[in-house]
C-alpha cells in the first residue's frame, strides 16, 4: 500500500539527489491525504467558477418570471417571445428550447447553478485578494516591528490593538451607508480590520530570528536592512504566516458571507455565495431549502478545503517533523 | 589607560570600550539598572599577530568581539582600525571598513541561514559591495571553498547537508572572501568536536600564515588559546585584568586570577601533583560590580586597600600588563 512504500523510500534516501528545503515541504505536504484531496476539490471549483458560466445557458440575472421557487431539475421551455443569455448582446440559446434548472430558481425565477458560478467568481476573488493583500501588509508591517523595535513597534503594535479592539460589523454599517459599496471597496476595508493578524505572527517570529548569528553574520558584510529582512529574515518566517494565510480563506469567506447577509457585502443583482443567502427565512428553509442549501454548501466545502490546505502546509512546514 | 604605545603597526586599537545593556523595568519601561557587560577594556593588536582573550562565561569576550565590529552599539570608548574611528565612521563609511574586518561564529549551526544555498551565502558579501561579476564572484566562491577544504562542487548545497566542522569552514570561507585584514574569531571551535578543532585551528592558522591575517581570537579554553595566540588577554567581570605575550602569560602569571585559571587547565598526565587553585563563591553580576578590585570577594590575596581601590591596569613587566595591587610572578 502507499504507506508502505513511503517507508521504503524513507529508509533509502538517494545520494545524488539535493534535499532542497521547499521540495521537502511538498513532499511532506502530498502525505497528507485531506489537505491534497482539498487542493483537487478546490482546483476542481476554481476551474468551474471560472469556465462554467461560459456554458451555461442562463445569465446571471436573467429570470424566469413565471418559474419562481422551482425546486432542482425542473424543466422550462423557452417561452416563444424571449431569448435567453444575451451576454453581450449575443444570442446563444434558440427560442422554445427546454433548458432544466438542475439546482432549481430563486425566488425571482433566477437559475440557482448559474447564479452559483458566478458568485463562486466573486466570493473567490474576494478571498484570495483580500488574503494576499492583508498578509502582504501584515509581512511588512511585522518585520519592521520586530526587526527595528523601540518606537517603531510600540507604534504598530498599538495601532495593531487599536484596530483589534474596532467592531468590525457596525463600522462596515456605518461605511455602507456613506459611500457606494463596491467589490474593491469591500476588499479594501476587508483588508484594513484584518491585516493585524499577520503582523503579529510576523513579529513574533521576527524576534526571535533577528538574534541567529546570520543576521549578525550579514550584517558584519555590511549588509543593509532591507537585506537583512527581506533576504534573511521574511524566507525563514514565512511558514506560519502561510499557514495563516490558508486559514484566513476561509474566514474571509465566511466574513463576506455574513456581510452580504447583511446587505454590506456585494450588492445585488450580482451574486456572491453570501448574499444568494440573503434573506434566507424560516419559510426558504422549510419549502425551497435548495435555496440556502447549495450557497451554503459551496461556503461550507471552500472554508473546508482551504482549512485542510492550511493544516496540511502546517504540518509539511514545521521543521521538526522531519518525517 | 596605559595601553597606548600608539605606533601605526597597530591594525586595531581598543581604548576604554564600554557597553551598559540597559534593563528597563516598571510601568515606563525607564532603565533601572544597567547590565556592565565591558567597563573599559582597551588592548591593540598588531598586524599579522593573534590576539587570544579568555575568560569565563559572561565576562564580556564576545560582547568585545561584536563591539569592536559595531554589531551592537557601544556605550563608550574607542576602537581605531588602522587608525579610523570604527565606533564613530559614517554608514558608507562603515559599508567599507566592514570589507576589511570579519567574524567567525561560535555556532556553525545558527551562523548560515538554512534557506539560502552555501555559495551564495558566501558570496554575500561580494554581492553586497557590488565586487565582480556574478561569473567572477562564482570563481572567486570555489577558490574560497577550495582554500577551506571543501570544493565547489558543494556551492549548490544547503546548510544541513553539512557537519559541524564543514559549516565552520564555511563560515570562515563567507569571511575569507571579503579578503578582510582582521577576523574575529568568535568561539570559532568551542561548539566542534575535539578532532575537528584540531583541523580548524591549523586552518585558521595556515591562513593567517599565507595571507597575512590578523586574529582577534576569543576563547574559553586556555590550551585551544595558547595553541593559536601570539598575546593573549584575560577579561573578567567586563575588565581587562591581565594581558601579556603568550610567553609571558603562561609561563609567568600575574593576577591571581589567571593564575587559577591555569592551574584548572587538565595536564595529560595524572602523576603530576599540583595546587589546584579553587576560587570561592561565583561570578558577581555584572549589574552590580563589587567596589575597586572587581576580583577582591573571591581573591585569597585581597587586602583592605582591595576593597576601596580599582587597581590600574600597568605594565609590570615589558609587555605585561596587569590590573592588580599585589601582581607578582
Amino acid at each position: 500500500m502507499a504507506v508502505s512504500t513511503t517507508q521504503v523510500e524513507a529508509h533509502e534516501p538517494k545520494k545524488e539527489e539535493y534535499e532542497r528545503p521547499w521540495l521537502e515541504v511538498l513532499k511532506r505536504f502530498t502525505r497528507h491525504r485531506f489537505a491534497v484531496g482539498s487542493v483537487v476539490v478546490l482546483s476542481l471549483m476554481i476551474l468551474a467558477v471560472t469556465f462554467g458560466p461560459l456554458f451555461m445557458p442562463f445569465g446571471e440575472t436573467d429570470s424566469a418570471v413565471t418559474k419562481k421557487d422551482q425546486p432542482p431539475g425542473t424543466e422550462y421551455t423557452l417561452p416563444k417571445d424571449l431569448y435567453y443569455n444575451s451576454i453581450g448582446g449575443e444570442v446563444r440559446t434558440p427560442k422554445g428550447t427546454t433548458l432544466t434548472f438542475w439546482l432549481g430558481s430563486d425566488n425571482i425565477g433566477r437559475d440557482l447553478l448559474t447564479r452559483l458560478l458566478y458568485a463562486g467568481r466573486v466570493s473567490l476573488y474576494i478571498a484570495v485578494a483580500v488574503t494576499l493583500l492583508s498578509e502582504l501588509i501584515g509581512i511588512i508591517v511585522g518585520v519592521m516591528s520586530g526587526y527595528f523595535g523601540g518606537l517603531v513597534d510600540a507604534f504598530a503594535m498599538r495601532f495593531v490593538d487599536f484596530l483589534n479592539t474596532l467592531p468590525l460589523l457596525p463600522i462596515l454599517l456605518i461605511i455602507s451607508t456613506i459611500l457606494e459599496p463596491t467589490i474593491n471597496l469591500l476588499i479594501l476595508i476587508l483588508v484594513f480590520f484584518s491585516w493585524t493578524g499577520g503582523a503579529r505572527l510576523m513579529r513574533g517570529q521576527i524576534l526571535s530570528l533577528r538574534e541567529q548569528e546570520y543576521v549578525s553574520a550579514s550584517r558584519a558584510l555590511g549588509a543593509s536592512n532591507l537585506r537583512i529582512m527581506f533576504r534573511h529574515l521574511v524566507p525563514n518566517a514565512l511558514a506560519p504566516n502561510i499557514v495563516n494565510a490558508s486559514l484566513a480563506l476561509s474566514g474571509v469567506m465566511i466574513t463576506e458571507a455574513a456581510l452580504s447577509f447583511l446587505g454590506f457585502g456585494v450588492k445585488l443583482p450580482a451574486a456572491s455565495w453570501g448574499n444568494m443567502l440573503k434573506g434566507v427565512n424560516t419559510t426558504i428553509l422549510e419549502k425551497y431549502t435548495w435555496q440556502a442549501f447549495f450557497p451554503g454548501l459551496a461556503i461550507f466545502i471552500c472554508s473546508l478545503c482551504f482549512n485542510f490546505i492550511g493544516d496540511g502546509l502546517r504540518d509539511a512546514l514545521d521543521p521538526r517533523a522531519k518525517r | 589607560m596605559t595601553v597606548s604605545n600608539s605606533t601605526s603597526e597597530n591594525l586595531l586599537e581598543v581604548r576604554n570600550l564600554k557597553k551598559y545593556f540597559p534593563i528597563k523595568g516598571g510601568l515606563m519601561r525607564r532603565t533601572v539598572a544597567q547590565v556592565k557587560a565591558l567597563d573599559g577594556v582597551s588592548f591593540s593588536i598588531k598586524k599579522g599577530e593573534t590576539l587570544g582573550l579568555v575568560g569565563e562565561s559572561g565576562c564580556g569576550k564576545t560582547t568585545t568581539g561584536r563591539t569592536v565590529l559595531r554589531l551592537i552599539p557601544p556605550s563608550g570608548g574607542e576602537v581605531l582600525f588602522e587608525g579610523q574611528d570604527v565606533l564613530k565612521a559614517s554608514s558608507s563609511r562603515m559599508r567599507t571598513l566592514r570589507r576589511d574586518m570579519q567574524i567567525v561564529f561560535q555556532d556553525p549551526y545558527a551562523s548560515l541561514n538554512p534557506r539560502i544555498p552555501v555559495g551564495q551565502s558566501i558570496a554575500e558579501g561580494l554581492t553586497i559591495h557590488n565586487i565582480g561579476t556574478p561569473k567572477e564572484r562564482l570563481d572567486q566562491v570555489a577558490q574560497v571553498l577550495d582554500r577551506v577544504g571543501l570544493n565547489s562542487g558543494h556551492m549548490r548545497r544547503f546548510p544541513h547537508e553539512f557537519s559541524g566542522g564543514q559549516r565552520q569552514r564555511i563560515g570562515i570561507a563567507r569571511a575569507l572572501v571579503m579578503q578582510p585584514k582582521l577576523i574575529v574569531c568568535d568561539e570559532p571551535v568551542s561548539a566542534l568536536d575535539v578532532s575537528i578543532q584540531a583541523q580548524v585551528l591549523n586552518l585558521l592558522n595556515d591562513l593567517q600564515k599565507d595571507l597575512g591575517l590578523t586574529y582577534l581570537f576569543i576563547a574559553h579554553n586556555l590550551s585551544v588559546v595558547e595553541h593559536i595566540s601570539n598575546r593573549v588577554g584575560v577579561m573578567y567581570l567586563g575588565r581587562m585584568v591581565e594581558l601579556a605575550s603568550r610567553d609571558q602569560l603562561f609561563r609567568k602569571p600575574m593576577h591571581p586570577y589567571t593564575k587559577a585559571l591555569m592551574s584548572a587547565i587538565p595536564l595529560p598526565d595524572p602523576t603530576i601533583k599540583r595546587d589546584r587553585i579553587i576560587l570561592e563563591g561565583d561570578v558577581p553580576s555584572p549589574v552590580n560590580p563589587p567596589s575597586g578590585c572587581r576580583f577582591h570577594p573571591r581573591c585569597w590575596l585581597a587586602q583592605d586597600i582591595c576593597k576601596h581601590d580599582d587597581p590600574i591596569f600597568e605594565e609590570k613587566e615589558p609587555g605585561h600588563f596587569v590590573a592588580c595591587h599585589f601582581a607578582q610572578g
